[in-house]
C-alpha cells in the first residue's frame, strides 16, 4: 500500500498498475472519512480523476484502463457522499458532463454504476436545473439503458444490473425536476419503464420470488414522474394486469413501495381520466373515483406513521405529501375525505414545524425540509381549491403566517421550489373574496410576490424587457405605424434551443404570476399595493415570455387588471402594454392564451367608448373585426394523431374563445353610435353571430341575444342623447350609481333625437334581414331562463322598431314590457374568473 | 425442512369455538387440506440459504428447483469472507472487502463504519497489551486521526470511545466486566453480523430469513390457541431439524 499522503502524483503515473494501486488506496483511505475527502479536494483531487474517467480507449481494449476508470468512479462517488459542503464542491459542469458520459452501455458497468451514484447523491443534495435540457442526449442514453438493464434482470439476476438498474430509475425525476422536462422524458422514457414495471409484476407472479422491492418501488416512481395523459390512458386501456398488482402493492409490507404504487395510481388517476365522460373512454369515472377512495387511506395512513414517527413530522417522506397535493387537487369526495381525516390540520403542524421564520437563514437541513415544505404546501393549496370552507380552515389553522415567511425568504436554489409552493397556496386563498379583503391583506405577501416576478430577467429576455420599457415611455405607442406590420413586430418565434437554464426560473414567475391573478382583481384591497410595486412592466415582460404557462398566466394577470371600471388602471395597464401584444396574444398557438386575451380585450371595452375608439384607432376598425370574426369562426380541428379524449379536453377552450370574442361585440355595440354603427355594417360578424344564435352553449347564445339587444336599445324619448351625452351617460351607468350630473344631462335634449332613432330602426331591419328574428323566435323555447329573458327583450325592441313579424306576437310584447331593463347596456359581461391553471 | 415449510396458514385458521380439541391425526388432516404453492415453498427455502449464508447449497437449489433468485448468489461468498475477516480480528481487510463489495455501505452508515474503527481500535489494543513492553502509539495515533472526530461530533461514539480507550489503563487479565465484554470474541461476531445485515439491506433483501417469522408466528399461534384452551398437538422444532 502506497502512504496516503503521497497519493496524488501516483494518480498521475503512466504506468497504469501504480495508478490503479494509488486509486485503490485513495478509495479506501476516503470511505467513510471525511476529513480526508475535504484535504484530497482542496489538493485538486477531482480533476485528476475526471481525467481518469475520462481516458479515451485507443482502439484496444484495456483492461488495465477500464479498472482503472471504475476505480476512479468509485472514488469520486465516496466524494459524494460528504457533508454537503464538501459535495457540493464537486457539482461543476465538468464533473457532470463527464458523469453523463458515462451513461452508455459501453462504459464498464461497474463504472455506470458508479457514475449513477455519484449523480444521484449530488442531485438528490442539491436540486439542479434539469439536466436532460443541458444533455440532449441523456434522454436517449437513459433509455436504452433501462431497457438493456431490464433485459439483463428479467434474464439474469445479477447483483450489479439490479444496482444500476435501481439507480438509473433514482435518476429519472433528479434529471428532470421540472414538469416540463419530465414530460419531455415521457417519448422516449415510457415504454421502457412500462416494460420494467410490468416485468416486475410478471416476475413476481411466475417465479413466485419478489422481486427486488427497491428497483419496483423507484421504477414505479420514475413511471409516475414521466406519466403524461396518453400514457396514462395507454395503461388504463391495458386493464386490470396492470393496475391490480399496483392496487396489491397498497399493501406491501415497506412504505417506499406502498408510496410509489399510489403515486403511480395518483397519476394514473388524474392523468388518465378524461375530461368528459365519453362513452367511448377507457377508464370510466366511477372506477377512477374508487381508485382515489382506496388510495386515501393508504396515504393517510403513510403520513400519520410519518407524524407519529416523531419529531413532528419532520422526517416525513415530501413524496407522500406530494401525491396527496395531487389527489387533493380533484376536488370532490377525494377531498372531502382527506380533510375529514383531518389532514389540513396535520400538514398545517408540519408547515409551521418546519418553517419557524428564522430557519431560511441557515441552508443546510433547508434542502431537505424544502422538499417536506414544498410538498405540503401543495397539498394545502389543492386542498383549498374547490371550497371556500377549507380556505377557511386552512386560515384558522395558521398557515398564512408560514407562507409569508417563505415569500419573503431570500431567493435560493432549495427555496426556490418552497415559494413556487406558497404561490400555489396564496393562489388558492385570493379564490376567496372574503379572505382577499380580510386575512389577505398583509403587505408582506404583496412585497414577496413582487421580489418573486422581478427576479432579474435572464439575459435572453433582458431585451424584450427594455424594449417595453421603451415602448411605454412614448406618449403615442404605436401611432401611425401600418397594423399588420405592428402585429409582426414581435419577432415570430423560432423553436428555442434551450430554454433549460431558465426553465426553473420560469416556473416561479408562472406560479407567482398565478398568485398575482386574482390579487389585482378591482375589488381586491391589494390591488393598489401591487401595481404601486412597478409589477406592470414583469406583467408584460411575462406575456412576452415563450414559455406558455407563464405567458398564459401573465395574460390573465392583464385581463383581471383591466376587469372593472377603475380607468386610471385601465389607462396605466394600457400604457405598458400596447395593442401589437395583444393582438399576437390573440393569435397565439395556445388556445387557453387566446381566450385570456380576448377576454382582455372583452374588459377594456366594457363600459367604456374611450377604450373602443382606442382599440379602432390602433389597431384599425376593419382589422378588430377581422379578429373577431377568425375567433367567432374557430372549429376544433383535431391534429392527426390527436386522441378523442384530448380534443374534448381542448374543445371548452374553443368554446371560451368564441364567447369572449362574441362579448367584445356586445360591449362594442353598447358604445356611442359610431361604434354601433360599425357594427351593423361588418355583415360577415352580424351574419356569425346571427348563425351563433343556435350554438350549443348557452353563454354563446346569450351573447348573441345581448348583441341584438345593445344594437337596437332606444334611449328613451326624453333623454335620446347626442353623442356626447351617450358618452357621459355610459359613464354614468357604470359607475353603478345615480350621477349628479343628470340635471344637466337632461337638458342636454337633443334635436338628433329623432335620427338617432332611425338609426336604431335600420339597424334592426338589417339584423331582421340576416335573419335575427326568427332565430329569435326559436329561443324563445332556449333550456336556460337567462337566454329566455334576454330574448324576449329583444324581441320586443326589434318589434318596436317595426321588425316585428306578425300580429300574432304583438300580445306577447305587452306582456314583456315589464321586464325590459332599464338600460341595454350589457353591464355583467366582464369576463373575471378568478381561477387560473395550475402549472405545478 | 419441507414440513417447517408447509406452516402458517393454518395456524391462522385457529377455531374459534372454545374448549375444541384435535388429535393428532386430526391435527395433521387439517394442516395437509392447507395448500402451499411449490413456487412459495421454494421461494421460502431459497430465501433461507442465501440470508444465511449458504452460497453452494443455494445454487445447487436454484439448479434443482429451476428457479431464478431474487438476490445475488455470487455475493453470498463476498459476505462469508468479509465474516470470516471481522471474526479473524482482520478488520482493516474486511474494510477494504466491504469497500470493494459496496463502496457507499460506510460512508452511508457512520454507525456502522465507527464500530468496525472501535473494532480496530480493540484489535490494536490487545496487540500492544499483549506484550509488556507493547508499542503504545500505534493505538494513540489511530484513536486520534480516525475516531476523535467522530466521537466529538456523536456522544453515543464518544461514550464508547473513552470506554475503549480505558482498556490501555487496566491489566488484560483482570478487566471489569464492561471492558472484558470488548476484548470478547463475542464482539466481533456482533459486529460481523451487523455487517452482514447491513449488506443484505443495502442489496434490498430482509435481514432475517423468513422462516424464522414463520416459526415465531407458529409460535404466537400456539400460544394464541392455548388461551382460547384449544387442545391440539404443538409443534416440536427438533422434529423438524
Amino acid at each position: 500500500m502506497i502512504a496516503e499522503d503521497d497519493l496524488l502524483p501516483y494518480l498521475r503515473s503512466d504506468d497504469r498498475r501504480i495508478q490503479l494501486r494509488a486509486l485503490r488506496s485513495l478509495k479506501n483511505s476516503i470511505i467513510g472519512h471525511s476529513e480526508q475527502k475535504a484535504a484530497y479536494l482542496d489538493r485538486g483531487v477531482l480533476y485528476e480523476l475526471l481525467g481518469i474517467i475520462n481516458t479515451q480507449e485507443d482502439g484496444v481494449k484495456d483492461p488495465m484502463s477500464d479498472e482503472c476508470r471504475i476505480q476512479a468512479g468509485v472514488v469520486l462517488s465516496s466524494f459524494a457522499y460528504s457533508d454537503p459542503e464538501i459535495s457540493s464542491r464537486l457539482l461543476t459542469p465538468a464533473t457532470l458532463s463527464t458523469l453523463v458520459t458515462t451513461l452508455t452501455q459501453y462504459s464498464p458497468p461497474a463504472l455506470l454504476l458508479a457514475s449513477l451514484r455519484t449523480l444521484t447523491t449530488l442531485l438528490t443534495l442539491r436540486p439542479t436545473p434539469s439536466l436532460v435540457n443541458q444533455f440532449p442526449g441523456l434522454a436517449t442514453s437513459m433509455s436504452e439503458l433501462i431497457s438493456h438493464y431490464s433485459t439483463a434482470c428479467f434474464e439474469n439476476y445479477a447483483r450489479q444490473d439490479v444496482q444500476s438498474l435501481t439507480k438509473l430509475c433514482t435518476l429519472v425525476p433528479l434529471i428532470s425536476p421540472s414538469h416540463s422536462s419530465a414530460q419531455s422524458l415521457s417519448s422516449e422514457l415510457t415504454s421502457p419503464l412500462i416494460e420494467l414495471v410490468y416485468g416486475s409484476f410478471k416476475n413476481s407472479q411466475t417465479s413466485g420470488v419478489v422481486f427486488d422491492s427497491k428497483l419496483q418501488s423507484t421504477a414505479i416512481l420514475a413511471l409516475a414522474h414521466v406519466l403524461t395523459p396518453t400514457a396514462a390512458r395507454q395503461i388504463a386501456a391495458a386493464g386490470p394486469k396492470f393496475t391490480n398488482p399496483l392496487l396489491a402493492l397498497l399493501r406491501a409490507p415497506d412504505t417506499t413501495t406502498r408510496l410509489s404504487a399510489a403515486s403511480l395510481l395518483t397519476a394514473l388517476y388524474t392523468s388518465g381520466k378524461p375530461e368528459l365522460t365519453s362513452s367511448s373512454g377507457v377508464t370510466r369515472a366511477p372506477q377512477i373515483t374508487t381508485l382515489a377512495m382506496t388510495l386515501v387511506p393508504t396515504l393517510m395512513k403513510l403520513l400519520d406513521d410519518a407524524i407519529a414517527a416523531g419529531d413532528h413530522g419532520r422526517n416525513c417522506d415530501p413524496r407522500i405529501l406530494h401525491t396527496l397535493a395531487i389527489v387533493c387537487r380533484e376536488g370532490g369526495d377525494v377531498t372531502d375525505r382527506c380533510v375529514e381525516a383531518g389532514l389540513i390540520k396535520k400538514i398545517v403542524s408540519i408547515v409551521v414545524q418546519v418553517a419557524p421564520n428564522n430557519h431560511f437563514a441557515s441552508g443546510r437541513i433547508l434542502e431537505r425540509d424544502g422538499k417536506l415544505l414544498s410538498g405540503s404546501l401543495l397539498c394545502l393549496s389543492a386542498l383549498g381549491l374547490y371550497n371556500e370552507d377549507y380556505r377557511k380552515a386552512i386560515i384558522e389553522a395558521g398557515a398564512l403566517g408560514a407562507v409569508v415567511a417563505v415569500m419573503n425568504t431570500a431567493n435560493t436554489p432549495a427555496v426556490r421550489e418552497v415559494k413556487i409552493a406558497a404561490c400555489h397556496v396564496l393562489r388558492t386563498l385570493s379564490r376567496s373574496v372574503r379572505l382577499l379583503r380580510t386575512t389577505m391583506v398583509e403587505s408582506g405577501v404583496v412585497c414577496g410576490i413582487v421580489d418573486l416576478l422581478g427576479d432579474v430577467p435572464s439575459e435572453e429576455e433582458r431585451p424584450l424587457l427594455e424594449n417595453v420599457d421603451t415602448v411605454a415611455s412614448e406618449p403615442e405607442p404605436m401611432d401611425d405605424e401600418p397594423v399588420q406590420t405592428t402585429v409582426t413586430e414581435v419577432p415570430a418565434e423560432e423553436d428555442d434551443e434551450d430554454e433549460g437554464d431558465e426553465e426553473e426560473d420560469l416556473e416561479v414567475r408562472t406560479a407567482a404570476m398565478a398568485a398575482v391573478c386574482n390579487l389585482v382583481l378591482d375589488f381586491s384591497p391589494l390591488r393598489k399595493s401591487i401595481l404601486d410595486k412597478g409589477i406592470l412592466p414583469l406583467v408584460v415582460s411575462g406575456a412576452r415570455s415563450r414559455y406558455t404557462p407563464l405567458r398564459l398566466n401573465s395574460t390573465w394577470a392583464l385581463k383581471h387588471m383591466v376587469f372593472g371600471d377603475d380607468m386610471d388602471t385601465k389607462d396605466s395597464v394600457m400604457s405598458h402594454v400596447g395593442f401589437p401584444l395583444i393582438m399576437k396574444l390573440c393569435e397565439d398557438k395556445e388556445i387557453q392564451v387566446q381566450e385570456q386575451a380576448l377576454d382582455f380585450l372583452r374588459n377594456l371595452t366594457a363600459r367604456s367608448e374611450k377604450y373602443i375608439d382606442m382599440l379602432f384607432d390602433n389597431v384599425g376598425v376593419d382589422e378588430v373585426f377581422k379578429l373577431v370574426d377568425r375567433k367567432l369562426s374557430l372549429r376544433v380541428v383535431p391534429a392527426v394523431d390527436d386522441s378523442e379524449q384530448e380534443l374534448l379536453s381542448t374543445q371548452p377552450y374553443y368554446t371560451k374563445v368564441i364567447i369572449a370574442a362574441a362579448y367584445v361585440i356586445v360591449h362594442i355595440a353598447a358604445g356611442d353610435d359610431r361604434h354601433r354603427e360599425a357594427v351593423i355594417r361588418n355583415e360577415t360578424v352580424l351574419r356569425k353571430i346571427v348563425q351563433l344564435m343556435r350554438h350549443e352553449n348557452y353563454e354563446v347564445r346569450l351573447a348573441c341575444v345581448w348583441t341584438i339587444i345593445n344594437l337596437t336599445w332606444v334611449e328613451e324619448p326624453s333623454r335620446a342623447p347626442g353623442e356626447a351625452a351617450a358618452a357621459q351617460l355610459a359613464g354614468q351607468i357604470s359607475a353603478g350609481g345615480p350621477s349628479s350630473d343628470q340635471s344637466q344631462l337632461e337638458q342636454s335634449i337633443s334635436s338628433s333625437a329623432e335620427i338617432y332613432s332611425s338609426d336604431c330602426r335600420r339597424r334592426a331591419m338589417t339584423l331582421v334581414r340576416f335573419g335575427a328574428r326568427e332565430q329569435l323566435e326559436y329561443l324563445k323555447q332556449d333550456p336556460v331562463l337567462d337566454v329566455r329573458e334576454k330574448t324576449k327583450t329583444a324581441i320586443y325592441q326589434i318589434d318596436s322598431l317595426g321588425g316585428g313579424p306578425s300580429l300574432g306576437a304583438e300580445d306577447q310584447h305587452v306582456e314583456n314590457i315589464g321586464s325590459v331593463p332599464s338600460h341595454g347596456v350589457e353591464v355583467a359581461g366582464s369576463a373575471m374568473e378568478i381561477d387560473s391553471e395550475l402549472h405545478a | 425442512m419441507s414440513a417447517a415449510a408447509s406452516i402458517g396458514p393454518g395456524a391462522t385458521t385457529a377455531p374459534v369455538t372454545p374448549k375444541r380439541g384435535y388429535s393428532r391425526e386430526q391435527w395433521e388432516s387439517k394442516l395437509d387440506n392447507v395448500k402451499v404453492s411449490k413456487a412459495n415453498l421454494n421461494a421460502l427455502v431459497m430465501n433461507y440459504l442465501i440470508i444465511e449464508g449458504y452460497q453452494s447449497a443455494a445454487l445447487k437449489f436454484a439448479q434443482e428447483a429451476n428457479i431464478s433468485s431474487s438476490v445475488a448468489l455470487d455475493s453470498i461468498d463476498d459476505r462469508m469472507q468479509i465474516r470470516a475477516a471481522i471474526h479473524g480480528g482482520a478488520i482493516q481487510e474486511a474494510i477494504e472487502r466491504i469497500n470493494d463489495l459496496n463502496p457507499e455501505l460506510l460512508d452511508t452508515n457512520p454507525e456502522l463504519h465507527f464500530s468496525l474503527l472501535r473494532l480496530q481500535l480493540i484489535e490494536l489494543i490487545r496487540e500492544c497489551t499483549a506484550s509488556p513492553n507493547g508499542d503504545i502509539q500505534p493505538v494513540l495515533s489511530f484513536a486520534t486521526t480516525h475516531l476523535a472526530s467522530r466521537a466529538q461530533k456523536n456522544p453515543a461514539f464518544l461514550t464508547d470511545l473513552e470506554r475503549t480507550m480505558a482498556l490501555l489503563c487496566f491489566p488484560r487479565d483482570n478487566l471489569a466486566p464492561q471492558l472484558a465484554e470488548l476484548m470478547d470474541p463475542s464482539l466481533r461476531r456482533q459486529v460481523a453480523a451487523r455487517v452482514n445485515e447491513a449488506i443484505l439491506e443495502a442489496q434490498g433483501v430482509m435481514r432475517e430469513a423468513k422462516m424464522r417469522g414463520l416459526v415465531r408466528l407458529w409460535g404466537w399461534a400456539e400460544n394464541a390457541l392455548r388461551q382460547e384452551k384449544v387442545d391440539f398437538p404443538s409443534l416440536d422444532l427438533k422434529n423438524i431439524a
